[in-house]
């Protein structure tokens, strides 16, 4: 199910989803679309770091180093302002193209 | 558990980013690696499954390094960059090797790139070559004439020293002179004097005619020549005659067939000299140019020049004057020095104290070579500039065309990690590796070309010596000249290909900015080319008409069917009245040969290399100067029908007749310059002109002619006859109706029945003689048209080829023109109108240029002014055609498309 095509255009608005609630480290948001999607969508952290990478660069995340009482000092990843609204836009945008797409692939069935 | 920071350092290769991102993105992937490995191990697996799964997170390391690097704020700036790599001590050893190994690098894919394109390569080096080569030629004559004039010594602080009269023209020294001056100068370490004749050397097989320099004794220590045997002169051979003599390396060899002949003796003009000395063959004379065979203490002059009390006399002005400054001393305190000096000699020994001294640079001399060939040798070098900055604009354009073919592999390493610094590195490269072979290339041609040079020298009576030598001076300015070019036809292209619009260029498609702002480079170019092409053509131009006129000039006599050749009687140990009967037998039977239409004799030939005659002060008689300065007139002495002979034309009276005799009151010629300068709408003839302590009547006025040089202003001119004035060194002239060569033999032996011993030296037509007189025009005219052909030639490929680039880039719009019904005349006249533009512009800007530098060419021109607008305007139609041809051909190509092709054309 998870075609590489398909993940590829949809990872940057998968990692600010995840994002939205709270601030979270690298290895997380990897083992949180994979919990989430029920093991159906996995990324490897040699892909998912360039996307947050891009992600920050185009200021919609920020990483900052942060060390949690009893644990390791990890960059923990989180939206800006600019994120936020972006990720409004997006999820907008991929409803009501997924919605036009279920609905053109049902109609075939119909 | 495996380090993580160390497990992704070993693998992850990060450029170009600031160090502190760079701990971040190794830390946080590190970081996020030990969190799968716990998670993996917290599953059960053990530490090693662990570690494999952990390593499949990350398969490509290059691919993570290249995306992060993509990163515009983790990059470092470029400053940044280079900041690094200097500031950082610890890394640098390993960066430079790194550099180093980048380079070879560089080369060997700049080397394979030049084998896989061996007709791109062909013509940059060649047309590299050219420039450079033309450089490197015109150098090292300059290094020879100009920059190290006396070979063989050593020239640092060598300076030519000079006495000029209140008129500021410029007179020899005496002897006295000398001694006083010699030492009465902080400023100077050393002053010499010399001066040059031809002697007779005897030999085993007849006498032999040489050229001495008569030198002060401290000449090879001022110029720092060491003998390679023996020694040079001793002060006491300064003070009083004694015959010894040091002999030039080559007549050492070829007298002797070895360097050792110190002790043995050689009898110049029939006195014996003892050989103390052997000069080096790198050592030629204290003359540019002049290559000696003996050199003589002066205090013996007598034995080898006419004339007496050379020694003794203080007004006896005819030794030529060098000195070697103390350091640090500048020629214009030297010369306000020595000036004091000679003031108070003059006025201790009660001569004219209106004398200064001059003190000038060698390469300024205003005697040697370097006065003849140096405003030659300025033009010229100002020249093969101009060629190489076309030949440099030429290889940058196809640089930028081949840049253009390229883009997608730039396009491709820049994404890849490649850092625009790194490409423009490796285009530099590139543009190294053209111009040094190209620059080997010009030096191998150097060896030959430098020696050119002696190829424009007339045949002269002088022992003429160019050398041409590949020092180190030379080799150098070639280096620096080649990587200049590289840098000047390698960096515009190069910092174009490092501005790569990634995207667009990736897709292979042109980007409309950079394509405009690449065409304006380009345009710029062939603007430049064009308009530095007329500004050679337009040089060349005058000066092949000055060669021209040189040609038609007439000189005031007539050069066809003359023949000169020389004898000194003084060599030959003539006494004055035995000399006179000699040489007034030797016209006799000349004059009776068949074919000879008249002969003279005379001391001096009008308009030779050298130019002899020197300016004497006079009085006219009734003349009186409006600012006090003196009336001076140039001399030569001439024997009877002198000029019926050069068919000089008589203005008024009557000329030296074989009726002459000595015990007639003397009597003077003078041309028609010196009568309109001192005696303006007088009847000269019965005038009477004092020279020295007596008055002389002037009985004939002949025609102006040319004396010293063919561009020079009418001179006052005074002619004596030899009937009064015996000279033993003279050159008959003789006329015939038939080729002037034809006599050559039945003079010789005339001289030989009258003489066996006395040799004949100087055997040339007066047309060949008068040929040096244009050795400038000929030497500039020459090279000059060889020049702006080629600044022709490479201009117009450099335009054809950005026309017929843009052409090719054009060709879809041509289409789409074709196509929506533009007619091939129009497509054609589009293109065209392109080439004419750029022509139009490059031309308008070169005639404003040469307008602006032509009149720099002045003392090169002759019967031509500087702006002459009909050179001017036969060169832009040269170009123009050119121009008009080069663009032809391509519009014509774009007129022929097929518009279906055209369109479909990617």
């Amino acid at each position: 199910m998870a075609n590489h095509d398909l993940k590829k255009g949809s990872t940057e608005l998968l990692v600010l989803a995840l994002l939205e609630a709270r601030a979270r480290h690298g290895y997380e948001i990897g083992k949180l679309i994979e919990a989430r999607s029920d093991g159906r969508l996995t990324f490897r952290i040699g892909s998912l770091y360039p996307v947050l990478c891009r992600l920050e660069d185009r200021g919609l995340i920020t990483g900052r180093w942060t060390e949690k009482t009893g644990e390791r000092r990890r960059r923990f990843y989180r939206l800006t302002a600019e994120g936020r609204s972006v990720l409004e836009r997006q999820r907008t945008a991929w409803q009501e193209f997924s919605d036009a797409v279920n609905q053109i692939l049902r109609n075939r069935h119909a | 558990m495996p380090d993580w920071t160390t497990f992704v350092r070993e693998r992850l290769q990060l450029r170009n980013i600031r160090p502190e991102y760079e701990q971040d993105v190794v830390a946080d992937l590190a970081s996020q690696l030990e969190d799968a490995y716990r998670d993996a191990i917290d599953q059960g697996l053990s530490d090693a499954e662990a570690v494999a799964a952990v390593s499949a997170h990350i398969t490509d390391w290059s691919v993570i390094a290249h995306q992060v690097a993509q990163s515009h704020r983790l990059a470092a700036p470029v400053l940044d960059r280079l900041d690094t790599r200097v500031s950082d001590a610890a890394l640098r050893g390993r960066r430079l090797t790194g550099t180093v190994a980048g380079l070879l690098h560089d080369f060997r894919f700049a080397a394979r790139l030049a084998r896989k394109s061996p007709g791109f390569t062909a013509v940059a080096v060649v047309t590299l070559a050219l420039g450079v080569g033309a450089n490197a030629t015109i150098f090292s004559w300059i290094n020879s004439i100009l920059l190290n004039p006396l070979a063989g010594t050593d020239a640092r602080r060598l300076v030519d020293v000079g006495m000029l009269d209140k008129s500021g023209s410029f007179i020899s020294m005496s002897y006295p002179d000398y001694l006083d001056l010699r030492d009465a100068s902080p400023a100077l370490l050393g002053l010499l004097v010399h001066d040059t004749t031809p002697a007779s050397l005897a030999g085993p097989s007849g006498a032999e005619r040489i050229w001495i320099e008569l030198v002060s004794d401290n000449f090879f220590d001022v110029l720092g020549v060491t003998p390679i045997a023996g020694r040079g002169f001793q002060p006491l051979e300064g003070r009083a005659p004694v015959p010894v003599v040091v002999i030039s390396e080559r007549l050492a060899q070829r007298r002797f067939g070895n360097t050792q002949s110190i002790g043995q003796t050689i009898d110049i003009n029939g006195s014996p000299f003892t050989i103390v000395g052997v000069a080096p063959a790198t050592f030629s004379s204290g003359y540019t140019g002049l290559a000696m065979d003996v050199w003589l203490p002066i205090q013996m002059s007598n034995k080898v020049m006419p004339g007496t009390n050379r020694i003794s006399l203080r007004n006896n002005h005819w030794l030529d004057t060098m000195g070697r400054l103390v350091p640090g001393v500048t020629s214009d305190r030297a010369a306000t020095e020595l000036t004091a000096i000679a003031h108070r000699i003059a006025t201790d020994e009660g001569t004219d104290t209106d004398t200064r001294i001059s003190v000038t640079p060698m390469w300024r001399s205003t005697r040697g070579a370097q006065a003849v060939l140096g405003p030659v040798l300025m033009v010229l070098m100002a020249m093969v500039g101009i060629v190489l900055l076309i030949a440099c604009a030429n290889v940058a354009n196809l640089l930028l065309s081949r840049a253009s073919a390229r883009r997608r592999e730039f396009a491709l390493r820049l994404s890849l990690g490649c850092s625009p610094s790194r490409l423009v590195r490796q285009l530099l490269v590139e543009a190294l590796l053209l111009v040094s072979v190209a620059g080997v290339a010009a030096m191998i041609a150097q060896v030959w070309t430098g020696g050119l040079l002696i190829w424009f020298v007339p045949p002269t009576d002088f022992p003429i010596a160019l050398p041409s030598r590949l020092d180190t001076r030379v080799l150098m300015f070639t280096a620096v000249t080649a990587f200049a070019s590289a840098l000047i036809f390698g960096l515009a292209p190069a910092l174009q290909a490092a501005r790569t619009d990634l995207v667009e260029d990736l897709k292979g498609d042109s980007n409309q900015l950079s394509g405009s702002r690449r065409s304006w480079f380009r345009n710029t170019l062939v603007v430049s080319q064009v308009s530095l092409a007329l500004l050679l053509l337009a040089a060349a131009g005058l000066l092949l008409r000055s060669l021209e006129n040189a040609r038609l000039f007439n000189p005031g006599f007539k050069a066809e069917h003359v023949l000169l050749s020389s004898v000194d009687l003084f060599s030959a140990g003539y006494e004055p009245t035995r000399g006179a009967q000699a040489l007034t037998r030797m016209l006799d039977e000349i004059r009776a040969l068949p074919n000879v239409a008249s002969a003279s004799l005379a001391r001096r030939v009008p308009l030779g290399i050298s130019t002899g005659s020197s300016s004497t002060t006079i009085e006219p008689e009734g003349y009186t100067s409006p600012e006090g300065a003196p009336a001076a007139t140039y001399l030569n002495w001439v024997g009877a029908d002198y000029f019926r002979t050069m068919e000089i034309p008589i203005v008024a009276g009557h000329e030296f007749t074989a009726a002459d005799r000595p015990n007639h009151p003397e009597i003077l010629i003078v041309n028609q310059t010196f009568i309109d300068r001192y005696w303006p709408g007088q009847d000269p003839i019965g005038k009477r002109i004092r020279i020295g302590k007596d008055w002389f009547p002037v009985v004939g006025v002949v025609g102006n002619s040319k004396y010293r040089r063919l561009n020079e202003p009418p001179l006052a001119f005074v002619y004596l006859s030899t009937t009064w004035n015996y000279r033993p060194d003279v050159t008959f002239h003789i006329r015939t109706s038939s080729d002037p060569k034809l006599l050559v033999e039945p003079v010789r032996t005339i001289v030989r029945r009258i003489d066996p011993q006395l040799p004949v030296f100087g055997i040339r037509t007066l047309e060949e003689h008068v040929r040096a007189a244009s050795l400038q025009q000929r030497l500039a005219a020459s090279l000059l048209a060889l020049f702006g052909a080629l600044a022709l030639l490479l201009a117009s490929i450099g335009l054809y080829a950005t026309i017929a680039y843009s052409v090719s880039r054009r060709t879809k719009e041509f289409g789409a023109r074709l196509a929506l019904g533009a007619t091939r005349r129009d497509i054609m006249q589009l293109v065209f109108r392109q080439g004419a533009r750029l022509t139009a512009i490059g031309v308008a800007i070169g005639l404003v240029l040469a307008l602006g530098l032509a009149p720099l060419l002045s003392a090169l021109l002759v019967g031509v002014r500087p702006i002459d607008v009909r050179t001017f305007a036969t060169v832009t139609l040269v170009l123009l055609s050119i121009a008009t041809l080069a663009s032809y051909l391509p519009a014509r190509r774009a007129a022929g498309l097929d518009p279906l092709q055209a369109l479909r054309e990617e």
